[in-house]
């Protein structure tokens, strides 16, 4: 008999468990309220990275005579940058689609809910589909946070700020994570004041306090302004147009206030369950993340879910990775996720990408650790590239060298911190990368270097 | 034509032995038959003798390394040979694929039969090279099977358990009397050692062998005109041990890596003295014998033993060992686990002692019996049981024959 798995949720996560499990020789059904490929494809990851794309060539074109180019002239025209955003976002959810169509996945428009363990309801319609198992693949939604004044027009989230016709002319984000500092980057650097409030005491309040700061000095340093350890108190409507929004400075030394055109707010994602009647089923949820075992199965068996509705790491890759994991295990596997090598990316400039553990979290797990470090400025390649900003951290354990945590602050680091996943992954300690012959000259000669100071013996430092 | 040593499989299961002693150096002259060096199996220390007279030319393999059997050791030169001869010799063995060194390849890689490759982490292979563990005895439990950092370093702890500390640093703290040990007292130091890494407790009774005595001397007579030996206490108790023990299953076991190992066959050890130490020649199927063949076995044995010409095969293997010095009238003692098995009985005097029978004082040949038992394995309850079957059957002869 052909096993029948229903897919609520064609977002990184659940189109990857379809297709898995299609090619596991599993009959799937997808559903799918919006546009196949979910918050990443058209309100996260894909789109933001388009519109920066755009924004770093505007950045390169201003900095062009350090190279010799001399650019005059150089506008902004935003409806192409949108078109040109909205075309990428169009291909890669065609691109999507066809996959669907070559795995032989049926997709349904339509909202899923769950009935029982074994039958889901498209609401919309009222049918009801029957399956062996159902993975439920929801994704999440921006946060709202309690500030008086938050439905004030001006204030938007990542979805309106995408959308937007015009850029502001001065914005103030409310956050300091990763689609906070992306937003802000690209705002500024198309022409906007840009104002970002942070309540924890760092910006990216997860992340390696060395890198946050170094970062946070960067931004500072290109002009954008930055309260950390701040709080809202209200926002309200400015006299001509756009918003007033006061705070407290750190601490709650004194009160500030920002008159800006718009107010974004980027204080994360939750869960997005609504739909799904969960309490009804009884399936166990925290603080509204649906709680799964480590095979993604919930405490009813035979629905697994994956995803941002599981919470922990909200990151289309991990939803990916969680999908495949649920899809091998209905069809018969055991698969236990392993999240000790999740890397992690701001698509900032410098780009910020780390995995593992951070320096902390590593001397309180191991105790006797070794950092090894590596500036850019040190590195052939990112001279000839003008990217000298930056530095390589690798965090080893000192008693067998293992690679617990490594943190990338430069250019390309989103692409160089693939090695150091590897790595973390299979367990290597930095003898392995400092004695793996590296390309010359490119920026991942950092990840060399850094592993050689380990024990300080970088050649070009 | 120079010849190669190598180490000789002295038992069908031996597959390595480590070098303990060099008893000649290197350009020293030997002769065939004459002892060259000493190894030690997993059991015993051997003497093993030079093949060939000759000069010793070259020794490869160090004291303390371990060897795969067939691997080279050393070689001998003839006269005229020179050391530089053997260059070609090594590179040849190579050839034919024996291991000679490195020792840390033949320790990991060198099994017959093993394969040779094993998916494992880096930092894995860097702890458990550290840790002195064969990476092939190891489960992994990482993506495909692959060993893990987590995986060595349970192996560690485990082996931390099982075995020894190295003996060297033993004999060092024997400070007054700081001169090698001869291999023999090498082994019983590491494995007694080894065995105290056990959490012993111990279970004593007392048996009146008023019975087992009159069993004896109606016996006696017979045993002696038929095989021509006087029957022991040590036979009858053999044979009631391996009685108590098809009664008691679960003390017929080892503790081996996290596991308890239960056995199916019944193979007595009995301690031995011998000049310089003990050995424990063993008593197989003692519990399908009849007395008559348990008392001609333990004799030729003991024979044997004496001589120094028992195999690997007869002291190896057994499943519960007898420790008896009652003919040096001890009165009580408690002897220490023969690793890996979970325990061993030891045996004391027989002595006229005022018990109290059905309210009366009466006088009766007591003898104590002192079970020493691997707590990891076994608990208090079966070592009380096992005891009073023995108990049961010292005190009742006759119940042997239901």
């Amino acid at each position: 008999m052909t096993k029948r798995i229903i897919i609520i949720g064609g977002g990184p996560g659940g189109y990857v468990a379809a297709i898995r499990g299609a090619q596991l020789g599993a009959q799937v059904t997808l559903i799918e309220k919006d546009t196949l490929g979910g918050t990443c494809l058209n309100r996260g990851c894909i789109p933001t990275k388009a519109l920066l794309q755009s924004a770093d060539i505007l950045a390169e074109v201003r900095n062009a005579t350090t190279f010799g180019i001399l650019a005059e002239k150089v506008s902004i025209d935003f409806s192409m940058i949108t078109k040109r955003k909205e075309a990428v976002v169009k291909q890669l959810v065609n691109g999507v689609a066809s996959l669907m169509k070559k795995n032989k996945i049926e997709v349904i428009k339509g909202t899923g809910t769950l009935i029982d363990s074994r039958t889901v309801e498209i609401l919309e319609k009222g049918d009801r589909i029957k399956a062996d198992s159902i993975i439920v693949a929801t994704g999440s939604k921006p946060s709202t946070v309690p500030i008086k004044g938050i439905d004030q027009l001006g204030v938007m989230t990542s979805d309106e700020a995408l959308t937007m016709e015009q850029f502001p002319s001065s914005i103030l984000i409310i956050g300091g994570g990763v689609i906070g500092l992306e937003f802000a980057q690209i705002m500024h650097r198309m022409g906007s004041t840009v104002t970002i409030i942070e309540m924890m005491p760092q910006i990216l309040p997860t992340e390696d306090a060395v890198i946050a700061n170094l970062l946070q000095g960067i931004f500072e340093e290109d002009g954008i302004e930055i309260f950390t350890g701040a709080t809202i108190t209200d926002i309200k409507s400015a006299e001509k147009e756009g918003e007033v929004v006061s705070f407290t400075t750190r601490n709650g030394e004194r009160v500030e206030e920002r008159m800006v055109q718009k107010v974004l707010l980027a204080a994360g994602r939750r869960p997005n369950s609504d739909d799904l009647r969960i309490d009804k089923l009884g399936i166990a949820t925290d603080k509204g993340n649906l709680i799964v075992n480590k095979r993604m199965e919930t405490n009813i068996p035979g629905i697994y879910a994956i995803g941002d509705v599981v919470g922990g790491s909200m990151l289309a890759h991990v939803a990916m990775g969680e999908g495949k994991c649920a899809a091998e295990n209905i069809m018969g596997g055991d698969l236990e996720m392993d999240y000790r090598a999740v890397p992690r990316c701001v698509y900032t400039s410098p780009e910020i990408a780390t995995v593992g553990l951070t320096e902390a979290e590593a001397k309180k797990e191991y105790g006797d650790i070794r950092v090894g470090k590596f500036p850019f400025i040190a590195n052939g390649r990112a001279m000839t590239l003008n990217a000298i900003k930056g530095m390589v951290r690798i965090i080893a354990d000192a008693r067998y060298g293992q690679i617990l945590g490594v943190q990338i602050l430069g250019s390309q680091a989103t692409e160089l911190i693939a090695e150091a996943t590897l790595a973390i992954r299979l367990e290597a300690t930095f003898d392995d990368i400092a004695s793996t012959m590296h390309p010359h000259p490119t920026l991942s000669e950092v990840m060399m270097e850094a592993a050689l100071n380990v024990r300080e013996e970088a050649i070009h430092f | 034509m120079a010849t190669k040593v190598s180490m000789p499989k002295l038992g069908l299961t031996m597959t390595e032995g480590t070098i303990v002693e060099w008893k000649k150096k290197e350009g020293e002259e030997v002769t065939k038959g004459e002892i060259l060096y000493v190894v030690e199996t997993e059991k015993v220390t051997f003497e093993v003798e030079a093949p060939e007279s000759g000069i010793l030319g070259k020794i490869v393999a160090k004291e303390g390394d371990v060897i795969p059997v067939g691997g080279v050791v050393a070689y001998i030169l003839q006269v005229g040979e020179k050391i530089s001869d053997i260059s070609e010799l090594v590179a040849e063995s190579e050839e034919g694929k024996v291991v000679i060194e490195p020792m840390a390849e033949a320790a990991t890689a060198g099994q017959v039969g093993v394969p040779t490759k094993v998916k494992i982490s880096p930092v894995a292979r860097k702890i458990a090279a550290e840790h002195n563990i064969d990476v092939f005895t190891i489960k992994g439990t990482g993506p495909g099977g692959r060993i893990v950092r987590e995986d060595v370093l349970r192996a560690v702890e485990e082996s931390k358990v099982v075995t020894a500390q190295p003996v060297r640093e033993e004999v060092a703290l024997a400070e007054e009397k700081a001169v090698p040990l001869a291999s023999m007292r090498k082994v019983i130091a590491r494995r007694m050692t080894e065995s105290f890494q056990a959490p012993h407790f111990y279970l004593t009774i007392e048996v009146d062998t008023l019975e087992l005595g009159k069993t004896r001397e109606q016996l006696m007579p017979l045993m002696e005109s038929k095989t021509g030996i006087r029957l022991t206490y040590t036979d009858l108790l053999i044979k009631m041990v391996a009685r108590a023990l098809e009664d008691n299953p679960s003390v017929n076991c080892a503790y081996a890596d996290g596991s308890v190992k239960l056995f199916k066959r019944i193979d007595i050890g009995l301690v031995t003295a011998v000049e310089g130490g003990l050995i424990v020649p063993v008593i197989r199927q003692a519990n399908k014998k009849s007395l008559q063949e348990i008392s001609v076995a333990r004799v030729e044995l003991a024979q044997k033993a004496r001589e120094h010409k028992l195999s690997m095969e007869e002291m190896s293997g057994s499943t519960f060992t007898i420790s008896n010095l009652g003919m040096f009238g001890i009165d009580q003692f408690s002897a220490i686990l023969q690793p890996p098995e979970a325990a061993i009985l030891a045996v004391s005097s027989i002595a006229d002692k005022v018990v109290a029978r059905d309210g009366q004082i009466v006088i009766r040949p007591m003898m104590t019996l002192t079970l020493s038992i691997d707590h990891r394995v076994l608990d208090g309850v079966i070592g009380s049981q096992f005891l009073q079957s023995l108990k049961g059957y010292v005190e009742n002869p006759s119940r042997m024959l239901l």
